[in-house]
């Protein structure tokens, strides 16, 4: 099952590569028709992702979350389909140019690391408030994911607008900065929830664990900080441009860095 | 006479130096008279507007673009010499093929635009009240406007509404998605201005302000729009409040300047200021596209927008271009039967004169001649012009159903040398 699963992420790495293709070359050649079929490529990457991840939770006999590749595997599902529904519904037509290759990176990251697909019985039966902080601070990590996009749409538009270029295919600025601040908002809120969750679970987690401090609570703190911040200045200070947008980047780097550098395994822990 | 047309236009020259060579309205009757009075030329007319600015003329001969350029120079007060290369000139049947191209929209920056008719029909009543427009750039023009109302009429180059107005409203769709929530301010109480106003105003725009140096044309505008008038005083003030400015007065310095920009950008926390200078020469400072969070645009960051617009009209490009052939063709053949008419009477006046002169001369040699010996010397000599000239003349008459008459027409001018013996006959 674990050599199946393995094989469908694969599939569905490789359809997310050709939607990042596609959209590049939509965006950079103005390719008429590429972005669709780019986006038609998200679906079925999304499709087999879908596929892959359901059976391995079906068949593996393995707890939610328990290693680095089921989880960078749904939050990269997660990604594709809040970039699916944000371009739909809240009218940010180049989401599929940042999601895809984003999807793609994210995937191609926990299936290069070894895998760690062992039996392993989870602390998330044992510990619930683990299994919600994961799964808030994952929906956090995919609203910071999303402002991301928005916020590098918008930073694109700001320059062509500058130099008197005309790109309609990415979104007017009002609607950037707008989804900007909406997605980091709910990030925002996830990924507090999320951490307070991982507080509460840390009061009765193994002491061994907290003794020598998680470098994972070191790092979410600087990018819960940064959103705060931003949001802050965007909707109690009433700041608007260009500056508060690398504000979302910093943070949803931070955010990456935390994700990727640090192991997130509960195997180990039992 | 030739039709000679020198100008230059968004094709050939950026905005910085459009600007330089504008004619503003006011200036237009003291500067048609200059050139008919001051520089000879029988007629003139000024087609000036945010892309062009050009001359028409009618003239004895070449010599008449030298005088001219030498007018710009003076009239302008810029080294015409450094702008050189961003003239062109054109004469005759080329000239009148520009100006028809002109009228019918498809030399336009936004082709099938409509604003242009209006201006070139302008163009010719400026002309027109200041007696520098006669018989030729007369019909010139109105053959012009009738082109522009045929492509319009019987092709689709005008279907949509296309002005520089749209692409402003194209271009405002990439700060703002949807225009119901925001603030415009024109500033300029000009037809242009007003247009590209009108254009937002449908797009659903919540507010329009209008401010112009004259407040009772601010308040005419903006109860004409359904907007606000505010004195030209708060313009500054204004500029903090507003989302959209529209700037196309007629000013020949800069309305709105970077320190204006800064001041109001600190006050809207970096709320983007979206800036159409679409006025010739320009209103506001280029200088502004530094400051953060301010996109300004002027008439050459329009040409990205129309670019795509021009592509979908090739095939109605060439629908136009047929019907500018086939009026060219008219034009000709008038302008050719015009020529006919005084070169025939140039030549008999000429070879008249050479009777008189050689009937001098033999005067002078023979000694007094009686009544009756003059009259058959004067008509020997009459008959030997008449007969030598016959058939030349038959030959001319035909030229005026030829295409290429006026250059055959041109060509016995040379022969005859008839525009020296003109010049030095006037």
């Amino acid at each position: 099952m674990t050599t199946f699963c393995i094989v469908s992420l694969v599939i569905a790495l490789a359809f997310y590569l050709a939607a990042a293709l596609l959209f590049q070359g939509h965006f950079l050649w103005h390719k008429s028709g590429w972005d669709a079929l780019g986006r038609k490529s998200l679906k079925l990457g999304l499709a087999v992702h879908a596929i892959s991840i359901v059976l391995h939770f079906a068949l593996s006999g393995q707890a939610l979350f328990a290693n680095m590749l089921v989880i960078m595997a749904s939050l990269v599902m997660a990604l594709v389909v809040a970039g699916l529904l944000g371009e739909r519904y809240a009218r940010i037509r180049h989401l599929g140019l940042l999601t895809a290759p984003l999807a793609f990176l994210g995937l191609l990251y926990p299936l290069l690391m070894p895998l760690r697909f062992e039996e392993a019985e989870s602390i998330l039966v044992e510990y619930p408030f683990l299994g919600i902080h994961v799964v808030l601070t994952l929906l956090g990590h995919v609203g910071f994911a999303l402002a991301f996009c928005s916020a590098v749409g918008y930073l694109v538009q700001h320059q062509a607008l500058k130099k008197g270029q005309l790109n309609s295919y990415l979104p007017a600025l009002d609607t950037a900065a707008a989804a900007t601040f909406r997605f980091a908002g709910g990030g925002f809120s996830f990924f507090t929830l999320g951490l307070g969750m991982g507080a509460i679970w840390l009061f009765g987690a193994p002491g061994e664990y907290l003794a020598g401090g998680d470098t994972k609570i070191w790092l979410a703190l600087p990018t819960w900080f940064v959103f705060g911040i931003y949001l802050y200045l965007r909707g109690i200070g009433r700041r608007h441009g260009r500056r508060l947008k690398w504000l979302v980047i910093a943070g949803f780097v931070l955010g990456l860095i935390n994700l990727l550098w640090v192991r997130h395994d509960f195997v180990n822990f039992v | 006479m030739h039709i000679l047309t020198l100008g230059i236009n968004h094709h050939t020259a950026p905005v910085e130096i459009r600007e330089r060579l504008a004619f503003p309205e006011s200036d237009q009757p003291s500067a048609l008279a200059r050139l008919v009075g001051d520089y000879g030329l029988h007629e003139a007319a000024i087609l000036s507007t945010c892309n062009r600015s050009e001359l028409y003329l009618a003239a004895g001969g070449d010599s008449g673009l030298a005088q001219v350029r030498r007018f710009l120079a003076e009239c302008q007060g810029v080294d015409v010499a450094a702008l050189e290369s961003h003239f062109y000139q054109l004469n005759d049947s080329d000239a009148a093929v520009h100006l028809f191209r002109v009228a019918s929209g498809i030399d336009s920056l936004v082709v099938g635009e409509s604003e242009i008719l209006g201006q070139v029909r302008r163009a010719l009543e400026m002309a027109q009240q200041n007696g520098s427009a006669r018989l030729l750039l007369n019909e010139l023009f109105q053959r012009s406007l009738r082109v522009g109302k045929r492509a319009r009429a019987e092709t689709e180059i005008g279907r949509g509404r296309l002005s520089i107005g749209t692409a402003a409203v194209e271009l405002a769709g990439q700060v703002f998605e949807n225009l119901t929530g925001c603030c415009v301010l024109l500033v300029g109480a000009g037809e242009m201005g007003a247009l590209t106003a009108q254009y937002l105003v449908d797009s659903g725009v919540e507010r329009l302000l209008v401010s112009s140096r004259t407040f009772a044309r601010s308040q005419s505008l903006a109860s004409q729009l359904g907007g606000e008038a505010v004195s030209f005083e708060e313009l500054a003030a204004q500029l903090a409040v507003v989302d959209i400015i529209i700037s196309a007065t007629a000013a020949t310095d800069y309305v709105i300047r970077p320190a204006d920009l800064r001041r109001a950008m600190e006050q809207r926390r970096g709320r983007p200021l979206f800036l159409i200078d679409i006025a010739v020469p320009r209103d506001i400072d280029p200088a502004a596209r530094d400051i953060d969070n301010v996109f300004l645009f002027d008439m050459d960051s329009l040409e990205q927008v129309v670019a795509a617009n021009r592509q979908e009209r090739e095939g109605e490009i060439r629908c136009v271009q047929t019907i500018i052939d086939h009026e060219l063709k008219e034009f000709l053949h008038w302008f050719n039967a015009l020529g006919t008419g005084s070169l025939i009477r140039a030549l008999r006046q000429r070879a008249a004169n050479l009777q008189e002169q050689e009937l001098a001369r033999w005067t002078s040699q023979l000694g007094p001649l009686s009544t009756d010996e003059r009259q058959l010397v004067e008509g020997i000599l009459r008959g030997y012009a008449n007969k030598l000239l016959h058939d030349p003349l038959v030959q001319i008459r035909e030229f005026a159903n030829d295409d290429e008459g006026y250059v055959r027409l041109d060509t016995v001018r040379r022969l005859f040398r008839l525009d020296e013996a003109e010049e030095e006959e006037s």
